[in-house]
């Protein structure tokens, strides 16, 4: 209900306030347990990765976003859930593994924070654990544009052309 | 799509395995711009889904 609703209200803002390029969303199972890794340059890339996906994902989400009780009721409520990045969290891959068993979606941004510069340089073992671990497929999801839109030190979304992609 | 492969007495090679496909994945996708094809009253008409570099 409450990521239905989010969901919607974010493709609203896609369509009307950006210039949005999506491909390759037809190589997204329907189904099954599944790792969406994506490279992560803006607070903003969660939200519109899930509004373009056809699946609800369920992000692994730093700690420190759940430390307000209403961003912490929102996230719970869209399924989110949180990882401590100073130290390896077994509390929230216990987490994610469970997600995945249940055949859902997790979202991961295995850089561990935003980086401005070329994606992907260093990742965190996260997502490789898990895919080992549970045996679910990684799905790389690239997006670019969100950092012109709401860069680091913004205050307010911006409209931006924002490309979102689906790596094979 | 990565998939991971069996694991048995190589997790470590598996995971570094994984983490640089997941690497090439992006920056692949990275590298794929679109290619203005010809100015028109100019502006620059964009084709899609050409992978360049």
């Amino acid at each position: 209900m409450i990521y239905g609703t989010a969901k919607r209200l974010v493709q609203t803002v896609l369509r009307l306030y950006h210039r949005v390029e999506v491909e390759g969303m037809e190589r997204v199972p329907e189904v099954g347990s599944l790792i969406l890794v994506g490279n992560h340059v803006s607070y903003l890339d969660p939200f519109y990765i899930g509004a373009v996906l056809p699946r609800k994902v369920h992000y692994m989400a730093k700690k420190e976003s759940f430390s307000r009780p209403w961003t912490c009721w929102f996230l719970r409520r869209v399924g989110a859930f949180p990882v401590n990045r100073e130290k390896p969290d077994i509390r929230s891959l216990k987490t994610a593994l469970n997600r995945l068993k249940e055949k859902n979606m997790v979202g991961i941004f295995p850089e561990g924070g935003r980086r401005e510069e070329d994606p992907m340089q260093s990742l965190k073992n996260g997502a490789t654990y898990l895919a080992l671990k549970e045996g679910a497929p990684i799905l790389p999801v690239y997006i670019e544009g969100t950092d012109k839109a709401l860069p680091r030190q913004g205050k307010w979304i911006r409209p931006a052309r924002i490309r979102i992609r689906s790596g094979s | 799509m990565i998939r991971p492969g069996a694991m048995e007495g190589r997790v470590k090679e598996e995971q570094e395995r994984i983490s640089r496909d997941i690497v090439d994945s992006f920056h692949r996708m990275a590298r794929k711009k679109r290619i203005p094809l010809k100015p028109v009253l100019g502006l620059f008409i964009m084709k899609d889904k050409r992978e360049v570099g």
